[in-house]
């Protein structure tokens, strides 16, 4: 009897353990930092592992903040993750520079139907190569503080939604009656609320001709609006120069402070607010429009699979898993973001009115990437525009010498990246 | 003859520290090198030859001067005043009248014991508009209206370098401890009883005897300043508007976020080239001391 129970033991350890070792193994880059939505992952990776034995799937976390570095030296290490998040843009970047598989053959038409085209474009080449799976995105709000709204008399329409001059005379009203010691607004410049506005006045920096060439010329409307953003700085002082900051903790400590009134953030910032706020601070949701324009920032996240990976099959059926509605609807209610499937935006938490989820819903489908989609946009970016910015903000360039700049030093840059 | 066949006696046990070094020092270097001479395009992955022209590049290049600048400025401001703080605080703990020296010796190294980056997030926050410092000095009146120490140009690098010195200060301060330890009592009793006074025994016994020990630490503070970039990327990430940006970054920053490796590479090149004033003072004042020894 005792035989008996050892060799069935032992048989039961053998095929475990074979098993296990013909089980293809994969890593997994993943962003999430939100706590909610890191055990949520953790739970839908370990149901996938336990009905998956032949698939594993590891989690290696990472930030956002040296997310590139990380890839672009695992990239040309040949170490890359098999499976990668990032924001949907680089799945284009990344893709261009040949580090990223094309997923077109691999993609089902259910997943192709019930992901925006948008979406899918934003991870897309010129040649229609598709380089990640469109998986959630946010839409950009502005946060106020409703206390100190309701003190100094300040309504706001039914829909909440104001006008660009109907938010700097807000901005005005805020500083005027606390005597300076509340600004009206801080839309900070990693919040890219002056692409928005470029985007609702149909303005333009960045245009590309039918060979897919690449010219930074700044049009009137883009002009008129990133004036607009930095009048409200250097001429009706209602922002200050902290949108320069990229300490997200200590701007959120102004807004708590009632440092600033109203902050512009991703509405995914609404998580910090309902642990940090203290009872007697209260915040809600309102947004801005040019005419009808109501467009905000989607800053888009996809999932991909690295050109170096051994098992695209295997990581896409993986990917399938992870962005099927119910998966992707869960993480990101966690997340506080939306999902970009149809589908998953049907589960009635994301139009629940508590902690205004009902309102960023109701903004998201204005919401779009403001980011031109230019290979190298981040180059762009921080490299030249950001700073230059910068300049205009702390006084050291007039906005017509900061264009000129923008224009001719873009242009050389474009050059450089072999965009021209 | 004979000292061809000891060497070569001696070949078989350096190999495995060569091949070490190759491989850990010699190879990054040649492939950095080389990386500079190349240039690739956002659309493609195949880096090409361009010989010289990411130097061209650089030499016209604003981003380029102002970070050169700033990492003049950086350096000299960084290992001037740790240099100053350092020789303070060595004589203060090589007093004999100071009492509990050991444990001050032991606090003084504290900073050493933080990892830059984590010293970064304790100083953003600490600098922070709305952080520690600006509220002791607005509630002190020492300012109404404090600056917002990382977030203006002129404060930015000046806030950086005050970091640094923090955590550059207990490594000058030690050595410069074991340097005065090092000269001998009898010296200073001797020029006590010739009737010299603090400044004179400082400046004629102190300094002098204390030449290789600074030469050494002082060289080797420029190299490591030099390259420093933690505290720079943690706390201002070369901003507001590259006010901060030193060449470290800048070529990080290239190499990483700009998808320029060849450009990043070459800011590493010339920043080597820099580099080789400082080692090269470095290994002088080395084999003085051995010679001297």
């Amino acid at each position: 009897m005792r035989k008996l129970l050892l060799i069935v033991l032992g048989s039961i350890v053998l095929i475990t353990s074979t098993s296990l070792l013909a089980a293809v193994k994969l890593k997994f880059y993943c962003l999430a930092w939100q706590p909610g939505a890191v055990d949520q992952i953790y739970d839908i990776v370990d149901s996938w592992n336990e009905s998956h034995p032949e698939i594993q799937i590891e989690i290696v976390w990472g930030t956002w903040e040296t997310s590139d570095q990380y890839l672009l030296t695992n990239f040309s290490a040949g170490t890359a993750p098999d499976i990668f998040h990032t924001d949907s843009e680089k799945f284009r970047e990344f893709g261009l520079m040949g580090f990223v598989e094309p997923l077109n053959d691999l993609i089902d038409n259910e997943m192709l139907e019930d992901i925006p085209k948008d979406a899918w474009d934003d991870c897309t080449d010129r040649r229609g190569n598709i380089y990640g799976i469109p998986w959630c995105r946010e839409s950009q709000v502005i946060f106020y503080n409703k206390k100190l709204f309701t003190r100094l008399g300040i309504d706001l329409p039914d829909d909440k939604i104001v006008t660009w001059q109907q938010l700097l005379e807000i901005s005005k009203r805020i500083v005027q009656q606390t005597n300076g010691n509340t600004w009206g607004i801080l839309a900070p410049l990693m919040e890219r609320f002056h692409w928005t506005l470029i985007e609702q006045n149909g303005g333009k920096v960045l245009h590309v001709d039918e060979n897919g060439r690449w010219k930074v010329a700044i049009d009137d409307r883009a002009r008129q609006a990133v004036g607009y953003y930095l009048s409200l700085i250097t001429e009706h002082k209602v922002m200050p120069s902290d949108v320069i900051s990229i300490d997200y903790t200590s701007l959120m400590q102004g807004f708590l402070n009632e440092k600033y009134a109203m902050v512009v953030f991703g509405c995914w910032n609404r998580r910090l607010l309902s642990e940090a706020a203290g009872k007697d601070f209260e915040w809600g949701l309102m947004w801005i429009k040019n005419g009808d324009n109501i467009t905000n920032a989607a800053d888009p996240q996809g999932i991909g699979i690295s050109k170096s990976c051994k098992y695209k099959k295997e990581a896409f059926e993986f990917i399938k898993f992870f962005t099927n509605s119910k998966n992707s609807a869960d993480i990101s209610y966690k997340d506080w973001l939306f999902p970009v499937r149809k589908s998953a935006l049907q589960d009635p938490r994301f139009s629940d009115p508590s902690y205004d989820w009902e309102f960023a819903y109701k903004l998201l489908k204005y919401s779009k990437n403001v980011k031109p989609p230019m290979p190298g946009f981040y180059t762009f970016e921080w490299k030249l525009f950001v700073p230059v910015l910068e300049k205009v903000i702390l006084g050291k360039l007039t906005l017509t010498e900061a264009y000129k700049e923008i224009e001719t030093r873009g242009n050389e840059l474009l050059k450089q990246l072999g965009l021209r | 003859m004979n000292s061809f066949r000891e060497t070569k006696k001696a070949f078989p046990y350096l190999l495995p520290l060569i091949i070490i070094i190759a491989v850990v020092s010699v190879y990054p270097f040649v492939r950095g090198v080389l990386s500079s001479l190349y240039g690739s395009s956002i659309f493609g992955n195949a880096e090409r030859f361009v010989g010289i022209s990411n130097f061209k590049a650089l030499f016209n290049d604003d981003l380029f001067w102002l970070s050169l600048r700033n990492n003049l400025i950086w350096v000299v401001c960084c290992v001037s005043l740790e240099f100053v703080f350092g020789l303070l605080i060595a004589s203060l703990l090589n007093l004999q009248c100071v009492k509990m020296r050991n444990l001050f010796r032991a606090l003084v190294l504290l900073p050493w014991a933080t990892p830059p980056v984590v010293a970064g997030l304790v100083w953003r926050y600490i600098l922070a508009t709305n952080g520690p410092l600006n509220i002791i000095l607005k509630t002190t009146g020492l300012m109404s209206n404090p600056p917002s120490w990382l977030i203006t140009p002129g404060y930015s690098l000046t806030a950086c370098v005050v970091v640094n010195i923090w955590l550059g200060l207990p490594f000058m301060s030690i050595m410069l401890l074991a340097g005065l330890q090092a000269i001998p009592s009898d010296v200073y009793e001797a020029a006590r009883m010739d009737g010299a006074n603090a400044f004179q025994k400082f400046c004629h016994i102190t300094m002098p005897m204390m030449k290789s020990v600074i030469a050494v630490v002082v060289t080797l503070m420029c190299i490591w300043t030099f390259n420093t970039f933690d505290v720079v990327y943690v706390l201002t990430n070369g901003g507001p508007g590259n006010s901060s940006l030193i060449l470290s970054l800048y070529g990080y920053q290239n190499v990483f976020a700009y998808y320029q490796r060849g450009y990043g590479a070459s800011i590493g090149v010339i920043s080597l080239l820099i580099l080789l004033i400082p080692v090269s003072m470095y290994i002088r004042a080395l084999l003085k001391e051995v010679e001297a020894e």
